[in-house]
This record gives structure tokens, sequence and C-alpha cells, in this order.
């Protein structure tokens, strides 16, 4: 599970991406992160794999501290950025590897499941090429592979779903609840209301870097209209916030 | 004409920012370029006196000072400007927006254009404007010579440049590039090399004996100009350009002047006419993603378990190999000084024995340790892999940092690729001095030892220089090796402990024993230093970014 408690991020002490942000995002659960754009989403995502630190507060992923325990909490995060352009210069297989490498994914194991998992979202053949020649979704394929290769306690993924074309979406879908269902940790932000309704077991938004609403999608009709759709409950909530 | 103006400046000022926005980098571009000017003076000034000793020497004959002076700059300019419209017509960022914005093909060519051109008066101001300027006032002209000389000024480029420009359009045009986007890049790049060190290779043959300015005089007035003729006859226009300045004081001059200026304005209507039929065609081509390409390689699974360090070298020099900035600058460069030290060999042929006599003039292996140690910092810290071993990442700098590595593992990756590739230059340089009889076998021994600690010393202060600060903000790659005040940095305090162990070795204040034991330990030291600080700081530097 990821414990957010009350971290604050501001950018050149002046923007609070984030303010004072608590949640608690449970294992064995889909978890969607919702809110506008520049609400803190990608900072707050950022934050829970390390890449940015928090001016206050703390996080926990699966019981270690993100800034005393940094390798020990990456080792078990799989993380897909908002932006599939990385490392553009090295073939999908030589970034698969790479990984793999960093992850310590045994030689045997990796052959499988890079095999399986490329065949599933069809881009075997493209394994070979380098990944600037590939399409955003080509790209967005590989780093989902690449966060799968080491079989992750805890996923965390900004905007999985852009770019992928309809098949691979739902391929992605299908394995974020086959993963849930193993007991790990999901949490996605997606702009994808509907992907949020369907797929999601919880909901946080956020709004000007303040959460907003948290919990399971019945706790939140029953908190605002009963049967109104996620799209009226978003709206309303953040244009209230 | 408006939609022009607009896009030039909109292209200049995305180029201009590559160096950074913010306070911090308006101080650092400060800096910058007060290094840039700083580390041209010694070059304008030594330009300024030989246009004055030429002037003095060839009274009577001086326009070839303005012939020549234009007719090499015309040459440099070709030169640099195939680099400049590669980059900045095709595989600048911006084109895949541009095209699809109402401009017309003529107006994007001739912003694109007009960058490059303001790229080369940049040139032409360390070359050329010393030369004429210097010219003027020995000459005594007035100011008409000085307006003359301004119209010229932002005239001459303009058909050399066309030149380069139609040569790459219409070659980009015909290949289908799109495939091979960066092997053509690459390919060009060694060609263009090869050009300019056979181009330089050329000119010292033609002046080998050239040593003083009565020499100089000799070869203009007794070898019948055959050099300014050549120059002439690549340049034609540069006859009229050169009569309108020299003439500046009677009508003959003001007509030169209009058929100079004539000249050029039809040339840039006939390149813009030409290329905006083949630009397009060449730049869509560019910008097309290959993603529907065969696939026919072989997928290559790893066989065997790698460590993490050699897999983060392994992805080191994949990217420093297959970038083509990076090939130029990091990895191309390590063949230029053993390639230099070939063309002296073969420059000196037999009497190669009396030229070394300054290497073994101080015969005693002693003098080897600083000649090893200053060799070892010249290869390390000219290739820039190590000054620029965290800029060259960009924007996956952050996707390192999620991922469970000690910060110091990917310093040592970095160090041990930038060493590594160093060694290359060095034993090709060994090997060509041993073969041709340079050096005996110990003394090569000897260099080759303390060369390493020389190396170790430019890399490791290199890669703290750029940890302090990597340029991560980039478009372009080229911007992070060439466009890096990290490598100015770095390469101005290496040449300038290169300079202090020359120094040291010729004034022989102490013995040489003494000396060499001195400088030695404070290497050594320094160079622990160096690492105990990277094996204990680099977490927190690699960290404190975001």
């Amino acid at each position: 599970m990821i414990e957010l408690i009350n971290i604050s991020k501001s950018y050149n002490q002046e923007v609070n991406a984030v303010n004072n942000l608590s949640l608690n995002i449970p294992s064995g659960q889909i978890t969607g992160f919702i809110g506008p754009n520049g609400a803190g989403k990608t900072t707050t995502l950022k934050m829970i794999t390390g890449i940015l630190k928090q001016d206050k507060g703390a996080i926990i992923v699966n019981g270690a501290d993100t800034l005393t325990e940094p390798i020990k909490t990456k080792s078990q995060i799989g993380f897909v950025p908002d932006s599939p352009d990385i490392f553009l210069r090295l073939k999908g297989i030589e970034y698969l590897n790479f990984i793999a490498d960093i992850f310590k994914v045994n030689s045997v194991n990796r052959k499988r499941i890079i095999s399986e998992l490329a065949e599933k979202f069809e881009i075997s053949e493209a394994l070979s090429d380098k990944m600037q020649s590939y399409s955003h979704g080509m790209r967005q394929k590989i780093i989902i592979i690449g966060m799968l290769l080491h079989s992750p306690e805890v996923f965390v993924l900004d905007e999985p779903l852009t770019g992928l074309d309809p098949k691979a979406s739902f391929i992605l879908k299908e394995l974020l609840r086959e993963y849930a269902d193993k007991n790990k940790t999901i949490f996605f932000s997606t702009h994808i209301l509907e992907v949020a309704e369907k797929l999601c077991d919880r909901v946080a938004i956020i709004n000007k870097g303040v959460l907003q609403f948290y919990g399971t999608m019945d706790e939140m009709k029953n908190h605002f209209r009963q049967n109104s759709s996620l799209e009226n409950i978003f709206l309303e909530i953040t244009e209230n916030g | 004409m408006d939609n022009i103006f607009a896009l030039t400046v909109i292209l200049l000022k995305n180029s201009i920012s590559a160096f950074g926005t913010g306070k911090a980098s308006s101080l650092k571009n400060k800096i910058f370029f007060i290094l840039i000017t700083l580390s041209f003076l010694p070059f304008v000034t030594g330009i300024v006196r030989l246009t004055k000793i030429l002037f003095t020497s060839l009274s009577g004959n001086t326009s070839i000072i303005l012939t020549l002076s234009s007719s090499v700059y015309c040459l440099l300019i070709l030169f640099f400007a195939v680099f400049f419209v590669i980059s900045i017509f095709y595989f600048s960022q911006d084109i895949e927006f541009l095209l699809p914005l109402p401009f017309k093909p003529y107006e994007i060519l001739a912003a694109k254009y007009f960058v490059v051109l303001l790229y080369e008066y940049l040139t032409g101001l360390i070359f050329f404007a010393p030369i004429v300027i210097t010219f003027g006032f020995m000459a005594g002209y007035g100011v008409i010579y000085y307006l003359y000389l301004i119209i010229v000024f932002l005239t001459l480029p303009v058909i050399p440049l066309v030149a380069a420009s139609l040569i790459t359009i219409f070659i980009m045009s015909f290949i289908s590039i799109s495939k091979n986007k960066d092997l053509f890049r690459i390919i060009a790049g060694i060609l263009a090399i090869v050009c300019g060190v056979g181009f330089s290779a050329y000119i010292q043959t033609g002046f080998k004996n050239m040593n003083d300015s009565q020499m100089i005089q000799t070869i203009l007035t007794h070898n019948n100009y055959r050099l300014i003729n050549y120059f002439s006859n690549m340049f034609p226009s540069v006859k009229y350009s050169t009569y309108a300045l020299f003439f500046n004081y009677n009508a003959e001059g003001l007509f030169n002047l209009f058929i100079f200026v004539a000249l050029n304005i039809v040339t840039f209507i006939f390149f813009i006419l030409a290329g905006e039929k083949l630009y397009l065609k060449g730049a869509l081509n560019s910008g097309i993603s290959s993603s529907s390409k065969s696939h026919t390689g072989k997928v290559a699974f790893a066989s065997k378990d790698k460590s993490i360090l050699s897999s983060l070298i392994n992805r080191e020099i994949i990217t420093l190999f297959r970038t083509p900035s990076y090939f130029m600058n990091c990895i191309l460069i390590n063949f230029i000084w053993p390639i230099l030290i070939f063309l002296f060999i073969l420059q000196n042929g037999s009497n190669i024995e009396k030229q070394v006599d300054f290497i073994k003039a101080a015969a005693s292996n002693i003098v080897y340790v600083f000649y090893g140690i200053a060799l070892g910092i010249l290869l390390g810290s000219s290739n820039v892999i190590a000054s620029t071993a965290f800029s060259r990442e960009g924007k996956d700098y952050f996707y390192l940092k999620l991922l469970p590595l000690q910060a110091k593992s990917i310093v040592l990756s970095k160090i041990i690729t930038s060493f590594s590739l160093s060694l290359i230059g060095l034993i090709l340089i060994i090997i060509m001095a041993i073969c041709y009889n340079i050096i005996g076998f110990t003394s090569a021994l000897i260099i080759v030892l303390f060369s390493f600690i020389g190396i170790l010393y430019s890399c490791f202060s290199g890669v703290i220089i750029d940890l302090f600060s990597p340029k991560l903000l980039w478009d372009n790659e080229y911007k992070a090796v060439k466009q890096n005040l990290n490598s100015i940095i770095s390469m101005v305090l290496q040449f300038a402990t290169i300079a202090g162990l020359i120094y040291l070795v010729q004034n022989k204040f102490f013995n040489y024993t003494f000396l060499s034991s001195t400088v030695l330990f404070l290497f050594l030291i320094i160079t622990g230093m160096m690492y105990l600080f990277l094996s204990k700081k680099s977490g927190y530097y690699f960290n404190r970014i975001e």
C-alpha cells in the first residue's frame, strides 16, 4: 500500500502544487487519481516514485519511507510516466533488457515475460527497432512492458491510456484488474472519467493541490447526488474547489 | 515579409533559449559569452597582427589581403553551413510544428536561412571583421570604406550559404533520409571532418616552409598567387566586394558594390525559387516516423544477466555511438589527435628525427611523467564525455532518478565510459609514436602509465563540474554537447593545467626528480579527493535536481 502523510510540494517556494495531501492507497484495489490540468496529479505521482522530493510530510510504500529507503521503495514500484519519450536511442529490446538488468530479472524470466507481453501488445515485430522510430502508442506499450517486467508490488501510472489503441487499452485495463486481484497496489491518474468510473474501486479527486474527495465509487455517489455521473460530480467538485 | 521576420525572430529565440532561462541561467549565459569572447581574443589579436605585417610587406599589392580574407571567410561559411543547414533546416524539432501552420514554404525556408545567416555573422565577427577593419585602418580609409564594409559584411555570406543550403536541400530531397536520419548525419559529419583535416593538411603542405612574414610575402608574390587564384575562382563574387572596398574612394568602388549586392540579391531569389520546390519534400520526409517500415531485425534477448554497472555502461556507449551529435563530439574527436600526429609524421617524412628533437631534448624519462599526465588530460577533456555526462541525459535524467539505482553507480558508469573511450586516442597515439620511433618503448610505457592519472583527473573533474549543474533542458542533442557551459569551463580548467605542466617543465625551477614527485603527489591527492567527493556526495547532488 501507499501512504501519503500530509505531503506538500511547492515550486520555487511560490506555487503550491500539492498542499497537505494525505491518502491511504490500499493494496488489492485500483485507485484512480483524477483532477483538472495542473491539479497536482503528476507532481504527487513523481513524489511517490522519487523523481521529486516533497517539502513536507512522508510517503510510505509498503512500510518503507521514500526519503530514507529510496532504493527499497523504488524496487517495489513500476512506473509509467506521462511521456513515453525516454531512452529513445535504445532499441525496444535494449530498453527492456536494461530495465531487467536494473531490476535484476534473470535472463530466462525476462525472455518469457517480454515474449508474452510483446505478443499481447502486438509489438514483438518492432522490438529490434530503435524506440525513436516508434509512434507514441508503441513507446507507451514498451514502457508498460518495462513496468510489468519485474512484477512490482506497486503500480504507479500517469495517464497510461494516452496514445494506446483500443485493444492495448483493453489489455492494460485487464492486466491492472488481474494485478489488483493478486493484492498489488494500483494507483493511476487519468483524464478519462469513463475509465475511472468503470475500472476504479476508489477515486481520489484533487484540485489546486488539495484533495477534494477520496473514497469508493459508491461512497462518492452517496456523498453527492445518487445516480449522478462521475462527470457531473467531477465538475461540481472542481468548480466549487 | 512580416511572416518571415516573425518566424526568424521566433526560431532565433528558440535557439538562444537553449542556453536556459531564468536568473541563474542569465548569469551562466553572461559567463558563457565572456568566456567565449575571451577565448577568441588571442586568435583575433593574432589575426590583427598578421594583417598589419602583411599590409606592410605587400605595399602596392594590398588588395590581396581583401581577396584572400574574403575567400577564406566564404570557404569557412561553406564548411560550417553544412552542419547548420542540416541541423536547422531538417533536424530541428520545430519542423513538425511549422509545417502544419499557414506559412508558405518559401517563408519557412527564408526564415531558417536567416537564422543560419545570423550564426555565420558570428564567424565573420571573429575572422573577417578584424582583418578588414585593420586593413581600413592601415590604409587610412574614411567613413565610406566602413559603410561599404558593413554592406559587404552583411552580404558576403549570402552566396556561400546559398551554395551550402542548395546542396543540402538537393541531397535531402532525393535521399530517403527518414529511415537513416542518424546515419546520414554521422556520415555527413565524418565527411566534413575529413574535408576539414584534408583542407588544413593541404594548406599546411602549401605553407610547409613558411615561418615568418618574409616567407608569407615570398609565397604570395612568387607563387603566382596560386592560392589566391584558386580561392577567387571558387567564389567569383569576391572580386567585386574586394574592388568595392579597395576603390571605395571613387566611382569604380560604388559600381562594384552595386554589382556585388545585385549578384547576392539575384542568388538569394534564385535560392528561394529553387529551394521552395525541393525543401518541403525533404523536410516532410525527415519528419516521417519510420514506424511502418518492415521489421527484419532479430530480437536480441539477453543471453546472460548483466550487472547493473555493466548495463549502465552499455547504455552510455550505445547512446554515445547512436546519437550523431554525441558521436561527432565525444567519439570521433578521440581519433582527431592521432590523425593530427599522423599528418605531422607524413609531412615531415624522413626528417622526423629532427622534428621530434623537442620531445627528445630532455631525454630524461622523468620528463615523460609530465608528458604523460598532460597527454592524459588533453585526451580526457577534449572529448567532453565527462563534462557533459549528465547534460547528455536531458529528460532521461529524471527517469534515471526513479530507477532503484545508487547515484554512485550512475557516476561510476559515466567515469568508466569516459575513461575507456579516452584510451582509444591514447593507444593510437602511442602505437604511432613507437612505430615511427618518436619515443622508445620504456618512455611509451611511462607515458601510458601517467596518462592514466591525467585521464582520471580530467574525467573526475569533468563529471563533478557537470554534476553540479547539468544542462538538462534542450530540444536538440547538439545543444547538450556544443552549447554547454560545463564543457567549456572544464576545458579551460584542463588546458590551464596542461599549460601549467608545460611551464614547469620548460622553466626547470627545481630538479626534475623533485618536481615530478611533487606533481605526481599533487595529482594523486587531487584525484583521490575528487573520488572521495563523488563517492560521498554524488547522491546528494544527483537527487538535488528536480
